[in-house]
Formats: structure tokens, sequence, C-alpha cells
């Protein structure tokens, strides 16, 4: 009698996976475009489809899915969504980042099964967009590349169009399965006020892989791929005449004296080399206890070139993201599973000492050449997410869940040689609860998620105190303000809804995806020095204030 | 000459009496759902081509006896080619056309090799480059490199040269659809802006966005009207004219075909089009239109560099038989342009109150009637007749701010006058209008006789006659006392554009195509031509006025084998470039010098007296730009594997260029106070002053015809089959390219010094022989991977540039100090610079000498060496259906190492950006006609 259960509970969750593979394909009816929108990713989707997006990325995924789900499993699928989205900060922000976003895309992603053929898939996307209110920083995806940031000190509003393609292609040759993927991802981004920035960044993406399906339907993928990453900074006033400093900044509001001209305007090239593995794992189907597991390492090496061609520093970032779910079907209608996600990030940087020697004594022609390096900056962030949720499935068309987790965010920022040291801690209990629901005929399905978060700041050190009183300071600017964001207690509540309509030969529907923070900066997360460069730019207030967050997206999809 | 148009003209009614017998090949063409109407049939080797009706029939009339390959090709249609044997009866085909998809291997989308060494990019190829102007079609054609395409200014056009140059654009000729498109009747002349003026800066907005004589703006070219673009870099038919530089035919889309949506994004360009052929029913033709709207700004932070194009055109297209054997093809089309370039508000602009307005507004009408008589002597008449309107108005509200007093020259007539001083900041309203009406009208015979059996004779023989008119007002200041660029005192007071006489040219042409085939396997081909034209309408101290201008053209080639063919080409042509009427009528310019400048903050005791010199650029001896064109090439055909060996070598020394000459002013002065005067308080006059002489060299544009580009190279292509492995075809071309820049006239310096309280006193006329010496060798590789059964097809393209040099040389080069030969003096006269006078520039005893010694460092002589570049473009269009989804990254990654620049001694390195975008296209209907 057991046994049967256990088969009928394994029976049940092979075809909940079924299901869920079919319905992934909803996670891509957005993109993330805003720092908002990556927030609401990171801390707030759900886990299920978290892992499920992890090992959709392994370059052979279709083709083992393919073998391993037989028939019963559809994969060609195309979705043409659009999608647009909203979010606004108030009190404390990161300047980098910005006070608020508004963006709108276009999206279309496929799956064609060539049966014996293979499987081709793809996607692209345009968007549009504008982030408001940034300041000290004149990047895209500053988060790369810090804390080596070129910067004017007025800031403003960068709009930014960005195209997406991917395609790959996996197919199975006798036990192996092998994929070989690539994407490309580009953006130009501008500012249409003094000094008038052009940001042209793009991600280009290789990865191939091989896979295997074992007997019982246990599966092992492994993928490689590299990435290129390059962005073209150029930052010039457009009113005749008008020169400002340009900051070449070296972390903790550090700049370099010399480069950081008055000028009516300047260049940087920066470069992310980034290699990579992933190894993804799927125990049997149709067994009580499943097991998904994804671990992925990550290098990059950053470094950028000036116009004067001059590489004045790199860094070195390395990334591990272990993270798995333990699936255990207790009864036909109850499975509790386990998840965990973790990402730990190490940054070192190194900067090189440059001189400037004489080339053509005739024409007075001077060059650079490097003489030594510094290697003084350190950067490590450990996150994990644990959660443990339980399912019920009263019927087979509803499905409700109740999940329970932590979260711990720790980041710690040094430069060795100045003993500096900025550092926050947080941890974030959270609750969460969802629901699908279908009608009897299939034919309408809604997918309800509510998450409570609560952000608790457990340690904050800012140990800062830039000697040299010579220079004009920027430390409030690019280094407090990052402290003060982080050093925050917060209660977040965010929802999620998905309504689809089922008609026989597609579907259509609508995604909405929201969130609203409410919080205060800690009281002893003060800035009492005085402000060292006085500008325009948008920024904290150097006392306490709150910490507010708002974001909502909408989208409208198509499955056929 | 006459002799050999004697021998030419016996040698043809000799021979029509051998005339041998010949049969017809007829049929019709048939397609996936009905007729393939309107598709174009022929037998290229021996120029015999018939249009197929709307219900696909036709006739190829009069075919010799042999073996022949014919050609079939229409809109949306995939080519297709049949061999087929004529021997003793007439020939009927069914021919089957399939639909030009991704989901059939036969679809070609590069350039291909057609007629000796021209070039066709066919639709397909245009639609999978993805182009916003036809500029960006050029990357297909060996030599060219990869540009991203830039529609904010005018960009040079340049043939087979290592950079561009301004005779060379100019050179390169457009036709339409038959119609040369003219940019000739275009005159711009106003201090700013005109290229004989020296006016410092000037007016860059209106600079960038202008190409007063520098031939065509390919951004006013839209390819959605396009069918297919026929490109020959080498010498030209005679039937073409004024051109010296290469020319590109464009046919138009006509005829039955699907609507078609096409929506283009990328980073400087949003595009949409939409077009559709009609049929009009039974016997009444197909009428064919579309419209696109580009909107383009190469900058995006620049809210002044948006340019917005809307085309539309209508293309009418029949086929009415009359009797059994004559047919007459009719084309009719009217095509508009429209571009509105308007400075949009932004901060900087609200600060300086500046606005800046471009209307461009074309409206073109052609009409082509060619009747087909089947018989020998006049196989075909057609006339070709064509009407265009541009109206270009640029409408500019600027603002002045002049550091200093400037004057402002009022006068009409050389001399002493009152002068007036503007103010130091004002705002000048003027307005630049070109109204250019061209008409141009060819007949165009063709004679076709087999004179023996295996030897073939097509004449095409024929006239031309263009008119430019302009309309337009010219250049227009709306308060001439408030000039907008005052610089350097300088004015011209245009006439109107449409006082300017009209350019009017006749032409006649011959042009012979001799074909023999000894056996199967052998073929030679001999293109003759002559051409003979004028200009009307010019004054009589022209020299170009009655003068007969001759331009032979001859292109020859020998092909032998079967399977693997060998062809040898040579290629010899005079092709020339007439004048512009900007350059032939440049106005006159009137700068003021000080004679008495007394200013002071009080107005009322103010005093200018000038002294007004009118410098006249016009050049009445100018001439044609003559440039002569030599080639030869070696092609290997096997089984779809092709080789293609071009060596060419061009001259022109005749480039048109306004040349820099100085001219000596000397003009009453009062400078210096009367000991005795006292001018306080009141208006000073001449009598407070001392009276002086003052001498100057002024300098001055005048046109001539003194630009030298010569270019030699040799051009490469080799071209695979498709490799089934790797379902890939395999492109490599590229090119070796040297190209010298230089003028043909000696150099003029002026020191602009000062001794002492005068002027400098000579100008140093040097024998400089100056050129910059470019070299550049390419390779460009095309891997093109079509996948029918996905319907995909995905494009990498790697462009490699092996080495890039640019070298200034000189007479001086490793001497370094540049001593002049003659020199003028204050009253104008020339004298020779004597050993001894050398002796002294050369010394520095004496000031008087030695500034007219021009020194320069070993860094001027380096040879800037680039080290190899290299850059990868990829592209994929996915294929649904009738839906086109396409995504393209250019420099998706480069490299571009660093160099030290000898010119400079400077570390270096080029930054490329990546460009990428999509394309999507929808097609809804059908390509038949029935």
């Amino acid at each position: 009698m057991l046994r049967n259960k256990l088969l009928a509970a394994a029976l049940l969750t092979a075809v909940c996976q079924v299901a869920a593979a079919q319905n992934q394909i909803v996670t891509h009816v957005r993109e993330s475009l805003s720092p908002s929108a990556a927030r609401f990713d990171r801390r707030f989707q759900s886990s299920a489809s978290a892992i499920s997006s992890l090992l959709e990325k392994s370059a052979c995924y279709y083709s083992v899915e393919k073998q391993r789900f037989g028939d019963s499993l559809k994969l060609s699928q195309a979705m043409v969504s659009t999608f647009c989205s909203t979010g606004e900060t108030e009190g404390d922000f990161l300047p980098y980042e910005g006070r608020s976003s508004r963006d709108w895309g276009l999206n279309g992603y496929g799956v064609s099964d060539y049966g014996k053929l293979g499987v081709l898939y793809g996607k692209a996307h345009y968007a549009l967009g504008r982030h408001r209110g940034i300041s000290w920083n004149a990047m895209r995806y500053p988060e790369l590349y810090l804390p080596y940031a070129i910067t004017d000190s007025t800031g403003g509003n960068s709009r930014f169009e960005n195209y997406c393609a991917e395609g790959g292609y996996t197919k199975q040759f006798g036990r192996w399965h092998l994929g070989a993927n690539f994407a490309f991802n580009g953006e130009q981004a501008y500012r249409l006020t003094d000094p008038r920035v052009l940001n042209n960044t793009t991600f280009l993406t290789f990865k191939i892989g091989g896979g295997r399906v074992f007997d019982g339907g246990n599966s092992l993928c492994v993928s490689l791929y590299y990435t290129r990453n390059k962005q073209y900074e150029h930052d010039r006033y457009w009113r005749p005449g008008e020169q400002q400093r340009f900051f070449v900044l070296y972390g903790f509001g550090l700049y370099n004296n010399k480069q950081s001209t008055v000028a009516f305007g300047v260049s940087r090239m920066f470069y992310i080399n980034n290699v990579g593995a992933d190894v993804a794992y799927q125990s049997a189907i149709g067994k009580r206890l499943k097991i998904k597991a994804n671990a992925v390492y990550d290098y990059k090496y950053m470094y950028t070139e000036e116009s004067s061609i001059v590489n004045l520093y790199n860094s070195r970032t390395q990334t591990v993201n272990p993270a798995f779910e333990i699936a255990c079907a207790l009864t036909p209608k109850v499975s509790l599973n386990l998840f965990s996600f973790s990402q730990i990030v190490s940054r070192r940087g190194c900067e090189n000492i440059l001189e400037r020697y004489l080339t053509d004594a005739a024409n007075s022609t001077y060059d650079y050449r490097k003489i030594g390096e510094e290697r003084n900056y350190k950067f490590l962030t450990v996150s994990t997410k644990n959660a443990v949720q339980l399912s019920i499935a009263p019927t087979p068309n509803i499905v409700f869940g109740i999940q329970a987790g932590c979260m711990l965010d720790s980041r710690r920022e040094e430069n060795t040689k100045y003993k500096y040291l900025v550092e926050n801690v947080n941890i974030t209990p959270n609750f969460r609860l969802d629901a699908r629901l279908r009608s009897g005929n299939l034919r309408h399905e809604l997918n309800l998620a509510v998450q409570y978060n609560r952000q608790i700041a457990v340690r904050n050190n800012y140990d800062v105190e830039i000697k040299n009183n010579a220079i004009q300071h920027v430390d409030f600017q690019t280094c407090f303000a990052p402290y003060a964001y982080h050093a925050a207690n917060t209660d977040a509540l965010a929802g999620s809804a998905t309504y689809t309509h089922h008609w026989a030969k597609f579907a259509a529907g609508l995604k909405l995806d929201c969130f609203n923070t409410v919080g205060q900066r800690v009281s002893d997360a003060e800035f009492t020095k005085p402000i060292g460069y006085n500008s325009v730019c948008p920024m904290i207030t150097p006392e306490p204030d709150c910490h507010n967050e708002r974001w909502l997206a909408v989208s409208a999809f198509v499955i056929f | 000459m006459r002799y050999v148009i004697i021998l030419f003209f016996s040698l043809l009614i000799a021979t029509t009496a051998l005339a041998q017998s010949t049969f017809n090949v007829g049929g019709v063409i048939t397609t996936d759902d009905g007729y393939a109407g309107f598709a174009t049939v022929a037998i290229e080797d021996l120029q015999i081509a018939a249009l197929a009706d709307e219900n696909g029939r036709f006739t190829l009339r009069r075919v010799p006896v042999g073996t022949h390959k014919i050609l079939f090709r229409r809109m949306g249609l995939v080519d297709k080619v049949l061999t087929v044997s004529v021997t003793d009866h007439d020939v009927s085909l069914a021919v089957t056309m399939p639909t030009a998809t991704f989901r059939i291997a036969d679809v070609e989308v590069m350039a291909r090799r057609h007629k000796a060494d021209k070039l066709e990019i066919g639709e397909t190829a245009i639609e999978y480059i993805q182009p916003v102007s036809i500029a960006d079609l050029f990357v297909l054609l060996p030599g060219n490199l990869h540009t991203d395409n830039s529609m904010t200014g005018f960009n040079l056009n340049s043939n087979r040269q290592v950079g561009t140059d301004q005779n060379s654009s100019l050179g390169m000729g457009v036709t339409a659809d038959g119609v040369p498109q003219t940019s000739d009747g275009v005159r711009v002349q106003m201090v700013g802006i005109t290229q004989n003026s020296y006016s410092g800066g000037g007016d860059s907005q209106v600079k960038e966005r202008t190409g007063i004589n520098s031939g065509t703006d390919m951004r006013y070219i839209s390819t959605d009207h396009i069918q297919s673009v026929e490109v020959n870099r080498g010498i030209s038919s005679s039937k073409y004219g004024n051109i010296s530089a290469g020319q590109i035919q464009v046919k138009s889309k006509y005829g039955v075909s699907p609507l078609r949506v096409r929506a283009k994004i990328d980073l400087k360009n949003k595009l949409f089009y939409a077009g559709k052929g009609f049929s009009l029913g039974e016997k009444a033709g197909a009428l064919h239109i579309g419209a696109d709207y580009l909107h383009s700004c190469d900058d995006i932070r620049e809210e002044m560099e948006k340019f917005t194009r809307i085309t539309a055109q209508a293309y009418y297209n029949n086929k009415i038989t009359i009797g059994l054997s004559r047919s007459i093809d009719i084309d009719f089309k009217l095509a508009q342009t429209i571009s509105a370039n308007k400075m949009k508000k932004d901060e900087l602009t609200y600060e300086y109150n500046e606005t800046y307005k471009a209307d461009y507004n074309k409206t073109d009408l052609m009409l082509k009637a060619k009747l087909n008589t089947g018989a020998a002597w006049i196989e075909t008449a057609e006339l070709v007749a064509s009407f265009s309107r541009v109206s270009d108005v640029i409408d500019r509200h600027y603002c002045v701010i002049t550091g200093n007093p400037k004057s402002m020259p009022l006068s009409y007539s050389e001399g002493e006058h009152e002068g007036y001083y503007l103010p130091t900041m004002y705002y000048s309203d003027f307005y630049i209008e070109n109204i250019p009406l061209n008409f141009y009208a060819q007949l165009n015979l063709n004679s076709r006789f087999e004179i023996a059996p295996r030897l073939n004779l097509n004449i095409e023989y024929g006239a031309d006659f263009t008119a430019t008119k302009n309309r337009g007002e010219g250049a227009v200041i709306e308060n001439e006392k408030l000039p907008p660029f005052p610089s350097d005192n300088s004015y011209m007071r245009p006439r109107k554009n449409y006082d300017i006489p009209a350019i009017e040219t006749g032409a006649a042409y011959v042009q012979s195509r001799w074909t023999l085939k000894p056996t199967e396997n052998q073929t030679a081909k001999v293109d003759f031509g002559y051409r003979f034209s004028q200009m009307f309408n010019l004054e009589s101290g022209y020299a170009l006025n009655g003068k007969l201008l001759c331009e032979p053209r001859l292109n020859a080639s020998y092909t032998i084998g079967e399977m693997l063919k060998h062809t040898l080409r040579f290629g010899f042509g005079i092709e020339n470039k007439l004048p512009t009427m900007d350059y032939l009528y440049p106005e006159k310019i009137y700068k003021d010098f000080w004679v008495l400048n007394a200013y002071t903050n009080n107005p009322n005791n103010r005093h200018l007296i000038t002294y007004t010199k009118i410098f006249d650029g016009t050049n009445r001896d100018i001439r044609e730009n003559r440039n002569k064109k030599f080639e030869v090439g070696y092609d290997i055909d096997y089984k779809g594997f092709e080789i293609s060996l071009t060596a060419f070598y061009e001259r022109s020394e005749s480039g048109f260029e306004y040349f820099k000459f100085y001219m000596p002013v000397t003009y009453p002065f009062f400078s210096q106070l009367k000991e005795d005067a006292d001018i306080s308080g009141r208006r000073p006059e001449k009598d407070d002053y001392i009276a002086q002489t003052f001498s100057e060299f002024n300098s001055y544009g005048k046109v001539m015809n003194s630009e030298k580009v010569v270019k030699r190279g040799i051009e490469y292509r080799v071209v695979s089959p498709k490799i089934k492995a790797i379902e890939t075809n395999i492109e490599v071309n590229g090119a070796y390219y040297y190209t010298v820049y230089g003028s043909s006239l000696p150099d003029y310096f002026y020191p602009n010094s000062r001794i002492g309280q005068n002027m400098y006193p000579y100008v140093g006329i040097y024998d400089l022989d100056a050129q910059t010496k470019k070299t550049r060798l390419n390779t460009n590789v095309w891997l093109n991977t079509h996948i029918p059964r996905f319907g995909l097809i995905f494009t990498n393209f790697f462009q490699f540039i092996w080495t890039q040099t640019s070298q200034y040389t000189d007479r001086f080069e490793g001497i370094y100090k540049k001593t002049p030969y003659a020199y003028i003096d204050f009253n104008g006269d020339t004298h020779e610079v004597t050993p001894e006078l050398a002796e002294k520039i050369n010394s520095n005893a004496e000031i008087e000498w030695f500034q007219l010694r021009r020194q320069s460092t070993a860094l001027t002589y380096a040879k800037e060496e680039k080290p190899v570049y290299m850059l990868w473009n990829i592209k994929a269009t996915k294929e649904f259906n009738s839906t086109k989804l396409s995504f393209f990254v250019n420099n998706i990654f480069d490299v571009h190492p660093q160099y030290v620049s000898n010119t400079s001694a400077r570390t270096r390195r080029e930054w490329t950006n990546p460009f990428f975008g999509m394309e999507l296209i929808f097609n809804v209907g059908k390509n038949v006609t029935k």
C-alpha cells in the first residue's frame, strides 16, 4: 500500500515537473533591466523557478530533458511578450544605480524540436528605458568594474536601448548530449544633459557543454563558457568651452589626482574576459526523493584602457554559486522541498604605476610606460538563501506552497595599504506563500505568490579616514553611500501574479510582479566629517535616512 | 579616328550580307502558385534579352544556332539558368522558378560577378545586408572595408582607393533605371561655407551635412525600392557619360510581389518600409508601390544630428504585344524623397537660441519605352526620358559672436569707402536654396547581326541630352549688414542661382560587342565603344565652349574551357567628368581692408574707412576631369568555384580643386596721428592722420584642374561552392590598393608675418610635388552557413587589414629645408630664385629672405604604418514561414593592437565599438500575376 502511495507521489511529482518545465517558459516574459528588477529576481523569485532557470543554462539542457521525459515533454514552444516596469527609491539609494527607473521591452523566446536533428532554441529582445538620478558614476553595469570608475561630478539621467539575441543548438550523439550556445547582449546608454555620456556595452558569450542521462533518468551536464565584455565610456561637455574635473577613482574615495584632470571630456574602454564552468545534476524522475543541484565557478579579469592607451588598473573576480533543491514527496498530495542558494564573490584589485617619458625631443612628445604595480583593494561578498517549502496539492489543479527561509548577505571592502575597511552584514528571514490554480477544463491558470522579507543589519563597520587633506575627498559619495545603503533595517513585501488563458493552439496571459520596501538606515551609520567635494549630483544625506523602494512590472505574453 | 569609323561601318554593312539563320526560343515561366509575369530572360553572352509578359510568356528572337545559357530572373523568385541547344528549329521551354526563401538551397546572399568585371548585388543579397542606404551594399565589393553607416553627414564616395577624395566622389556615376542621378546643378556660394572662401571655421553644421561638388548623396537612395544594384568599377560602357570613377546602376523593384513589411532597428537607425506589387488586370500591367521612413542619428546625444528621410515610389510596367513579332515594354516611375532635418531643442540650443533646418524634397519622373522589333538592323529602340526636381533648402538662425570689431564690405566696387562696424554679438538669418531641375533624354538603338557562324555583333548606339537648371535663390542673407561669417571681413554677393545659365550637355555614343565562339569551349568578346560629348550654353570665353570631348572605351575577354574555364580580361578607357555649376560659376569675393580704423567706446566718435578689393575666382579655362583607366584580369571557374584577379591603373591629373592663390593688395592707410591732431570728443577724419600706404597679400580660391589622383592595385575574389559538410559557402575577397594624392600645380606659401610695421613682402612658389601615398592590403572573409531545413542563414564576416600605410613625400624629403624656385612681390611680379638668393633663404642672415624657407622634421616624412587589424561581424537570420527575423552585430570582436605611431612618436590604438541591431520582415501574399 505504502509502495503504491509512494509510486503515485513520484508520478505526481514527475507530472508536476513536466508541467513546471512547460510552465518555465513564462519566466522568460520579462528581462531584468533595472537594479530594482534584479533585486526582485534575486530576493523574491520563486526558489523552484530559480533553480530551474539555473539548470536551463546548461548548453545541452533541452536535449537531456528530451531524453529524460521522452514524448511526454513538448519542447517546441515559442513565446512573444512585452513588458514594462517602473521603480523608485526614497531616502538612501546606491548613487551609481540611480534613484528611479522605467523600462519597456519586447521579448521573443522559442524552442524548436527537430526530432533526430536536435533542438534549436533562442531568444531575442529589444528594450528601452531610463534610469534617473545616477551620480558619481558614468558607467553602465558598474558592479562589474567597481571600484575602478571614471566619472564626472554632475550625474544625471541615463537612457538606454538594449538588444539581446541568444541561440543554441543541442543534439544527442549516442549516449552523450552535446550543445553549443551563443549569446549577445548589447546596450547603448546615453545622457542628454552636460556632460553627455555615451556607453556602448556588450556581452558576448559562447558556451559549450556535454551531458549524459544515466539509468533511471539521473542526468549530469557540464558546460564551459567564455564571455567577453567591453564597455566604451565617453563623457564630454557639449557646451562650447566648458570644462570640469573628471575623476579616475580607486575606491574608498581615492582618486588619481594627475589623471583626474579638468577637461572637456574623457573616454575609456573597459574589458572583461570571463570564463566559467557550471555543473548541473538532476536525479531520476519517478522517485520519491529528487535532487536538483547546480554549481557555477566564474572568473573575471577586468582591465581598462584610457584614451592615452594606458592601463591604470585591473581586477580579478572569482565567483562560486552552489545551489540545490531536495524535494521529497511525503504523500501523493504533499511534498517538502529544501532550497539552498549561495554566492561568494571575491575581487582583488591591482593598480599600475606609470611613468611619463620623453619619446621625441625635437617635437617634445611624451608617452607612458608601466614601472610597477600595487595590490591594495579587496572585496568579498557572501550571500546565502536557504528555504524550506511545503507543497500541498489537494486536487491535481490546485497546488499551495508555504515557504520559510533566511538570507545572509555580507560585504567586506578593504584597502590593505591604507587600512580602510567597510563591512556590512545583514540577515533576512522571509516567509512566502504560493498558489497555483487551474480550472477544470485547464483553460484558465492562475499563479499567485506573496513574500515577506525582514532585513536586519547585524554588523556595520566603516573605517575610512583619508589622511591627505591636500585634495578634496570623495569618500562620502563613493564609499560611504553604498555602505549606508546596506546598513539598513527594512521590511519588504513582494507579490507576483500570473494569469494564463489556454486555447487549443496557443495561450496568452498577463504577469504582474511588484515589491515594496520600507526601512531606515541604522542610527550609527552617519557621516560626521565634512563632505569633500560639493557637487550637484543626487546624493544621500549624511544623517540616517529612510530606505524605501517600490517597483512594479507588468508583462503580457502569447505562447504558441 | 575618321578611318576607324568608316572601317567599322563598312565592315558592318558587308557582314550583314552574311547573316545566318537563327531561331526563336520561347516559352512560359511559372512559379509555385501561378505565372511568373514580367520576368527577364537573357542570354548574357550575346546580349539577347526579353521581358516576359504578365502570363510569363517570353520569346528570345533570332537566337543563333548553338548551345546557350539562358538566365531567368524575377523579383521574389530564385534565379534560374538553363542550358539550351538551338539546332534547326524554334525552341519552346516550360520554366519553373521557385519562390526565394531561406528554405531553398539556391538563395544567393552575396554579390556575384556578372559581365566582365561588373558585380551585381541581387534582391536577396540586398535583403540580407539589411541596408539603410545604397552605400551599405559596397562592403560586398572586393577592396571595400566594412564601415558603420553614417547618415548624419555627407560621406564621400570612393572607388578603388585608400581614403577618399572629392573628385572620385564627384566622378562616381549613379544611374537609376537608366537615368543618371546628378547633383551637378547644386550651387552654394557663400563665405564660410564654400571652398573658395577662407573664412576661418565657417558653419560646420552646414558643411558636414551637404556634399557640394562631391557627387551623389547616397543617403537619399533608399534600398527598399531597389531590386538589384550593378557596380562597375572599371571601364564603363560608352552609353554612360559624365563619370570618372566607376558607375553604379540601380534597378527598381517592379512587377507583382507580396506585401512586404520591413522594420529595422539598430543603434543609429529606425527604419520602416511597406511595399507591394499589384497586377492591374489583363494586359493592364503591374504597379509596384512602396514607402519607407528612416530616422537616423550618428551620435544619439546630439540633437542637431538627427536625419529623417521618407521615400515613396510607384513603378508601373507593362508589355504590349503588337502583332506576332513586335512588342513595347513600357516603364513609368514616380519617386519622391523627403528629408527633414530640424534642429531639436535641447539645453544648449535654448541657450544660444540657434536653429538649423534643412528640407530636402526630390521628385523623380521617368518614362521608358522600348520597342522590340525583332529585326536585325534595329532590334530594339528605347527612349528614356526623365525629369527631376530637387528642392534643397537650409535655413539658419545663427548666433555670431565676434571677438573684436569687424567690418562688413558694403560696396559693390573696388576702392575706398565708408565702412561699417558689426556688432560684437548678433543673430544672422540666412538660407541656402537650391532647386535644380534636371532633364534627361536618351535614345538607344540596338542592332544585332550574326556575321558568320559563331561570330555575332551587337551594336548599341544612341544619343542623349542633359539639362540642369537651378531655380533656387542660392545663398540669401536676410540682412546683408549682419553676415553670418565675418571672420576675415570677406563677403560674397551671390547671384541668384536662377540667374546662372543652365548646364546643357549633349552626347552620342556607339558601343559594339563582338562575340566569337570558335568552338563550344572558347568565347572571345570585344566591347568597343566611343562616346562624344559637348557642353552647350557656355559663354564663349570658356575653354569647354564648343569643345567636343571623346572617350574611347574598350573591354575584351577570352574564355576557354568547359568545366574548368579560364578567362583573360583587358580594358582601357577614358572617362570625363564635367565641371559642376558651382565650379563653373563661383562668386566674386569682396574683401575689406582697413584704411582708417578709429574704434572708440562712443559710437558717435567711431570712424571706419575701408578699401574694398574684389577677387574673382572664376576660371574660364576650366576643363573636364579626365581619368585614364587600364585593367587586366584573370578568372577561373570550376564547378561553382571561382577565382578572379583584377589589376588596374587609373590616373587623373585634372581633378577640380579650389586652389589657393595669393594676390598683393596695396591701399592707403591712416594709422599714425599727426602730431598736432586732437581727436578727443569727435569723429576722427583722414586729415588727422599721416597718409601712408600699406601692402599685404590676400589669398583666394580659384577652381583649377589641379588635383592629381593615381590609383593602382590588385583586387581578388575567391568563391567556393557550398561545402555540404558544414552547409557553408565561403567567399574571400580583398585588394591591395596604392593611391597617390597630389597636386599638379606648384605650392604657394606666405609667411604672414611682419617686418617692422610692414607685412612680409613675398609669397614663395615651391616645386614641392607634394604627395600623400597610401597603401592598404585587406582580406574580407564571408562564411555563409545556410541550413535550408532550419530556414536559417548564419554569416560570419572577418575583415583583415594586413597592412595600412600613409606617407607624405615631396621633393625635399631628407633635406627638410624647402626653398622656393620663385617668389611674387607686392607688385604682383614673379621672380626666379637665383642660387645666390637661395643661399640667402637657406641662411638666417637676412630676415627679408629666410622666412621663405619652410622647415620640416623627419616626422613629417615618416611612414605611418598600422599593425594588422581584424574585426568580426556576425548576422543570423531565421525564417518562420513568411516572417524573417535577423540579428546582427558588427565588430563583435576586433583585434586592434597597440602600436607606436611613427608620425607622432606615441603609443596608439584604434578603438572600435560593436554596432548591433535587428530586423523583422513580413511577406504577406503571393508572387504570381495570376
